[in-house]
């Protein structure tokens, strides 16, 4: 029913939480329009490329603001829309209620926050319970992340994934037979996908200092983009301060999208527009503004600590 | 009501459940508690429950606040009326001790409530009692909790129990705790209203002396608003008697923060203490914080100008403010010059056409070319009041270049303040005028690189046509915004549906048929999917728009948009379906209502 | 009757980025800014050899004491904690650990069917990405070289930091929190290091605090406690520094309900660390072999400038 969906849109856009039945009802239908997509979506250009969000929901308002509102602007984004931030509730599910109602217009990528046992940690969980006082809201948006795409490609020439590549997949095909729809596991290249991240100082592939997690240099990006014929691979994942970050003769780019990250970085964020010729334009937008003037000293209050 | 056999059961089952290992499940209890009073009977609730919740205190505070709060919501009713309402105050003044500043404030507020059910001798008998145990207290918390309860309580005391009040309120304005003293200086200000004026100067002000002159600034910052409560009470010559060397302390206390208390409360203390005061002192002082070192300080001052000079005469302000605000034009703070943005246009009223020309207008120019994005915004949102005073003519013909410049400035949002303000503009410089100097700006809207901006650049247009009329809108926008529809980049495509969308209402039958509806109809077969979805959601406006034209109207729209919209319903995509699929619905049911339009345009 | 007598004279002086107190010959001063700009970092990262910075480093933040009789004067600032922090491969006692899922994740690349050995692969940069440092603030460079802290003498109570006075709720004259590093360790945990610190009307005390969570790995603190009671003479401050680890199941197992979100509460994981027993926190650990187990106890006396240079 496209009106009540509407209505739910417009009452999410003002960042106004759906009750628990709408909630469970809207992750019904967004997994009934996800399974039918493959691990790696194809997407028409013209569209307009996002990275990470957070639940920094008034700043996905700025977004769309300097981008234009789905449905009249296309949108990808590239997973992160939950954790850290105060509104992922918001955020997710009014994302999820655009695919819902505009499934062609907008295309939902996993990011590696869209786990069980990462918003376990970082806030989304927390957020979930005190917000509707049972984790029931929290199971149903983690039973939508695993049937998030892994990748999406643009006019056959972008790749767009979270993460990065993995040593495991050396032609987009490979991505298209990972059996997608579980909790995101902790190797192999579905991990890689959304976790890795390229290094500038690197020459093949890299093993993370932290024991876990590849990195990858110039020559990696270059053999991909060649050998699948593409243009430009877009990813997320990595705050940049100045909202994208172009490597590797321009084959990379690291898109970011939470401005002022956890309310207190200063960074600014972008989107990637891509038009209909693929064409790009990086669109660099601020956090929302805010009204910090009205609080005198922001110094928090003293405490017996010991 | 449901007072069957099991008689035990409600109180049963609330204790079980405050004994209960989940808060929510202790929480959903609590916020139960009238229902279960009302479910044991007045006699049994004050017998049983109210002993039992003033014992079980020993909980997280979230509980406890939901308590604080239950009991101060009507409560009584459920105890047998007003006459029981002081059992109340039992578990209250439990909570009223507790560590956590949240309940605590929670369980004042609610015994303020009750306060004012109870009857003379209750409050002589129950609520005074309270007071003094609260008062004089072991641990700080009680102590605080108890400065803020002489409000309430002192009106419907006897004389004796006043004199006696008064005394033990001055005690814990001398506590050793600095938090004691900080609740007594807050709550000095309600409570010094209900004094009589004799004690205001015989209790109040000795009172308020000793919270003024405390060492710590967090104590004193708070007596600003006691100062003002007190001149408040008092008449000009005793203020000027009584008060005159507390303001001078308090406008010149070393702390920066009491400072900016008095800053942010200026106004409201230059109205308490009287004319002859602002004029000798107040303005000096005034002029003091103006040019205090701190930024925070002259933010809170700037705060204060037009309200301030309005208790001024114009040559005073011409005197003494303007070169203060003249000099905070160009502080070095973003955030001064910002909230002088704001404030300045509010003394063009009070200076009037001459001087606002000659004095405020230069700073406006300077300050429009601020760095700082905020301070511009902030001058634009405001120029209405300025456009009052001096007439559009002088204000367009000094401004148009800095609007012209604004116009392309980096922050979206000062772009945008402009357009909003552009109809205004229009509107008083007339047709001539406007085309000559801002009719190009309007249109390079159009083909902004950030959508709110291009959205607004449309709205902009209607609004234009609406002041200029069609004929205007056929000569002048309309020829360009088709023009855009033929353009290579799709952002172009969109913003032409998007603005013919939005002018749609206020064409005529003869520019929609003669002009707008060849390029819509043509951009049926747009590659973008988004424009033809835009494309059936524009036809739907002008099917309804033509419908409002008789006859000729009808037949223009069944002739030449019944056909485009009928091929957009078998369009490949799913939305160009949907959309176009709502347009032939909503264009059909237009042809019986005919007043929809605007609603239509509404949704969309 | 009023304590307001017992509360010396000082000056505060507060502007929005920097607050500071006098008291006596002290002045501390605590600066607040945000975090670094890419210019910054740059500067910052020449100077530490190249170390990856945290992802939030706040490299303008710093909080000073200093006593300007003996003109000793102690910093805290982001370099300072990071010059801690290993950079090139793990030694003993660096306490290195890799994050939960490290064994699985080797094991996958290490299987003889996997399509990725790891031979191909060349190790990244070796750092200590925990950021783990022992930091208990330096002395500035201008501070007289002789006033260097000495161990404690255990058997001396005025050794001791005597932290049942420091419960008492005695107003706080001056208060400040800073943080100078900051990281999320790529979502799998965080790093953290925060100092604080109070003026009362008889002492200073100040606690600055690295807190570690690897996620399914371990839980580490270190903490430095600087305290001065104002009335000793010569000034006498003592600094007790200690550090905790415990598994991260183990934390886990204090939790009240299956919520994980006190796991990122630092005052519950700093309660479990320091209220378990000593042999498993600062002892056994979380089998890191991380030097900077258990507690030193140090004092210094601020004798003035030429009186230091005879001894």
């Amino acid at each position: 029913m496209p009106s009540d969906l509407d209505k739910q849109i417009e009452q999410l856009k003002r960042c106004e939480p759906l009750s628990e039945g709408q909630v469970k009802e809207l992750c019904l239908k967004a997994r009934e329009i996800l399974i039918e997509e493959g691990n790696v979506q194809y997407v028409d250009a013209p569209v307009t490329i996002c990275g990470d969000i957070h639940g920094q929901f008034f700043d996905l308002l700025e977004l769309f603001k300097m981008g234009g509102f789905c449905p009249d602007t296309n949108y990808l984004f590239m997973g992160d829309f939950v954790d850290r931030g105060f509104y992922s509730v918001e955020t997710f599910l009014l994302l999820l209620a655009f695919k819902v109602r505009y499934p062609d217009r907008i295309t939902l990528i996993r990011g590696n926050h869209e786990s069980r046992q990462i918003t376990q940690v970082y806030g989304f969980f927390d957020e979930c319970q005190r917000k509707y006082g049972t984790p029931n809201v929290w199971r149903y948006c983690c039973e939508v992340f695993d049937y998030l795409a892994l990748a999406a490609i643009v006019d056959g020439r972008v790749l767009c994934v979270h993460g990065g590549l993995s040593p495991n997949i050396t032609s987009i095909d490979q991505i298209r037979v990972i059996d997608r729809k579980q909790e995101v596991p902790h190797d192999g290249p579905m991990c890689d996908l959304l976790w890795s991240d390229p290094d500038g100082d690197l020459i093949g592939w890299g093993l993370s200092p932290r024991g876990a997690g590849f990195l990858f240099g110039a020559d990696i990006v270059k053999m991909f983009t060649h050998s699948n014929d593409i243009d430009l691979i877009a990813r997320a994942h990595q705050l940049a301060m100045e909202g994208y970050k172009l490597m590797f003769d321009r084959k990379l780019v690291t898109v970011w999208s939470a401005p002022n990250y956890c309310y207190r970085c200063g960074n600014v964020a972008s989107i990637l527009e891509l038009n209909d010729e693929l064409q790009q334009e990086y669109k660099v937008f601020q956090h929302a503004p805010t009204d910090t003037r009205s609080i005198p000293v922001k110094r928090p209050a003293p405490e017996y600590f010991l | 009501m449901d007072n069957s056999g099991d008689e035990l059961y409600p109180i049963a089952i609330l204790i079980d459940e405050l004994r209960s290992e989940d808060v929510q499940l202790r929480l959903n209890a609590i916020h139960r508690v009238s229902t279960i009073a009302l479910a044991l009977g007045p006699q049994r609730a004050r017998d049983e429950l109210i002993p039992f919740l003033q014992d079980s205190l020993d909980d997280e505070d979230e509980v406890l606040l939901a308590l604080a709060e239950e009991l101060g919501r009507g409560m009584d009713e459920y105890i047998g009326g007003k006459d029981w309402a002081h059992l109340l105050l039992g578990p209250l003044e439990n909570l009223a001790t507790v560590e956590e500043t949240l309940v605590r404030d929670k369980a004042t507020e609610s015994i303020t409530k009750i306060s004012t059910l109870l009857s003379p001798a209750q409050v002589e008998e129950f609520f005074v009692p309270l007071l003094r145990r609260l008062s004089t207290a072991d641990w700080f918390t009680s102590r605080t909790s108890g400065a803020s309860l002489y409000p309430p309580a002192y009106p419907q005391s006897s004389d004796a129990t006043k004199d006696e009040l008064r005394k033990l309120f001055l005690g814990l304005a001398s506590d050793d705790t600095p938090m004691v003293r900080r609740a007594a200086a807050k709550w000095l200000g309600p409570f010094v209203k209900t004094f009589s004026k004799q004690h205001v100067i015989s209790d109040a002000l000795p009172i308020y002396r000793k919270l003024s002159s405390d060492d710590q600034d967090s104590v004193r910052l708070l007596t600003v608003e006691d100062l003002i409560a007190i001149a408040e009470k008092l008449d000009p010559a005793e203020v000027k008697e009584q008060l005159l060397s507390s303001i001078r302390a308090e406008v010149g206390d070393k702390s920066w923060r009491v400072r900016y208390m008095v800053a942010t409360h200026f106004v409201k203390l230059a109205e308490a203490v009287g004319v002859d005061i602002v004029r000798e002192e107040l303005v000096g002082a005034f002029v003091q914080l103006l040019k205090d070192n701190e930024a925070e300080v002259r933010t809170a001052a700037a705060g204060q100008i037009p309200g301030f000079a309005k208790l001024l005469p114009p040559e005073v302000i011409l005197a003494r403010i303007l070169p203060c605000v003249r000099d905070l034009s160009l502080d070095a703070s973003q955030h001064v010059r910002a909230a002088l943005g704001t404030q300045i246009s509010g003394l063009a009223p009070l200076l009037g056409r001459e001087a606002t020309t000659e004095h405020l207008l230069p700073l406006f120019l300077h300050m429009l070319k601020d760095e700082f994005p905020d301070v511009r915004l902030n001058i634009i949102s405001k120029l209405e009041l300025v456009n009052t005073v001096i007439g559009i003519d002088c204000l367009a013909q000094s401004l148009l270049p800095a609007i012209v410049e604004l116009a392309e400035d980096k922050q979206w949002r000062v772009r945008q303040a402009i357009i909003e303000y552009i109809p205004l503009l229009a509107t008083q410089l007339g047709v001539k005028f406007f085309d000559e100097q801002l009719g190009n700006l309007c249109m390079s809207w159009l083909g902004d690189n950030v959508y709110s901006i291009r959205e607004s650049a449309t709205i902009n247009l209607r609004k234009l046509t609406e002041v200029f009329g069609v004929e205007w809108a056929r000569g002048t926008i309309v020829p360009k915004v088709l023009q855009m529809g033929s353009h290579p980049n799709y952002l172009f495509r969109m913003t032409t549906i998007f603005a013919i969308t939005t002018i749609a209402p206020t064409l005529t039958l003869e520019i929609i048929r003669d002009n707008v509806l060849a390029t819509v109809i043509a951009l049926v077969k747009d590659p973008i999917p988004n424009i033809r979805f835009n494309v059936a959601k524009s036809l739907e406006v002008l099917a309804l728009t033509l419908a409002n034209k008789g006859a000729e109207g009808h037949d223009v729209a069944q002739r030449r948009i019944v056909p485009a919209v009928e091929t957009l319903r078998n369009d490949p995509d799913a939305d160009v379906r949907y959309f176009a699929g709502r347009a032939l619905e909503r264009a059909r049911a237009g042809e019986i209502s005919e007043t929809t339009i605007f609603g239509v345009l509404w949704v969309l | 009757m009023s304590s307001a007598e017992a509360i010396p004279p000082h000056d505060l002086d507060n502007t929005p980025n920097s607050s500071s107190i006098k008291i006596h010959s002290w002045r501390l001063t605590s600066k607040t800014l945000p975090i670094s700009n890419a210019s910054e970092i740059n500067a910052a990262q020449d100077v530490l050899g190249g170390l990856p910075l945290p992802e939030m480093t706040f490299g303008n933040n710093a909080l000073v004491l200093k006593e300007e009789k003996s003109g000793w004067e102690y910093v805290f600032d982001a370099v300072g904690a990071l010059r801690g922090v290993r950079l090139g491969e793990f030694q003993d006692g660096d306490g290195g650990v890799k994050v939960g899922y490290a064994k699985e994740w080797l094991q996958s690349r290490t299987d003889p069917s996997s399509q990725t050995p790891l031979s191909y692969t060349v190790a990244a940069k070796p750092f200590d990405w925990t950021y783990t440092t022992t930091y208990s603030g330096h002395t500035a460079p201008n501070s007289p070289p002789q006033l260097e802290f000495r161990p404690a003498d255990p058997s001396n109570r005025n050794h001791q930091i005597p932290l049942a006075q420091l419960t008492r709720p005695d107003p706080i004259l001056f208060y400040s929190e800073i943080t100078l590093f900051e990281d999320e360790l790529h979502d799998n945990g965080s790093s953290t290091f925060s100092v604080r610190v109070r003026v009362m009307p008889t002492c200073l005390f100040l606690l600055a605090r690295l807190l570690l969570r690897v996620d399914g790995v371990l839980f580490r603190m270190h903490d430095t406690r600087i305290y001065h009671d104002f009335s000793t003479s010569p000034p006498l401050i003592l600094k007790e520094t200690g550090g905790w680890e415990l598994p991260y199941n183990v934390v886990k197992r204090h939790l009240p309900s299956p919520d994980l979100s006190p796991l990122t509460d630092p005052q519950f994981v700093a309660k479990v660390l320091t209220t378990s027993s000593v042999e498993k926190t600062q002892k056994e650990g979380a089998q890191t072999g991380w030097r900077g187990l258990g507690s030193t106890y140090e004092v210094l006396e601020l004798t003035s400038g030429h009186q230091g240079q005879g001894s």
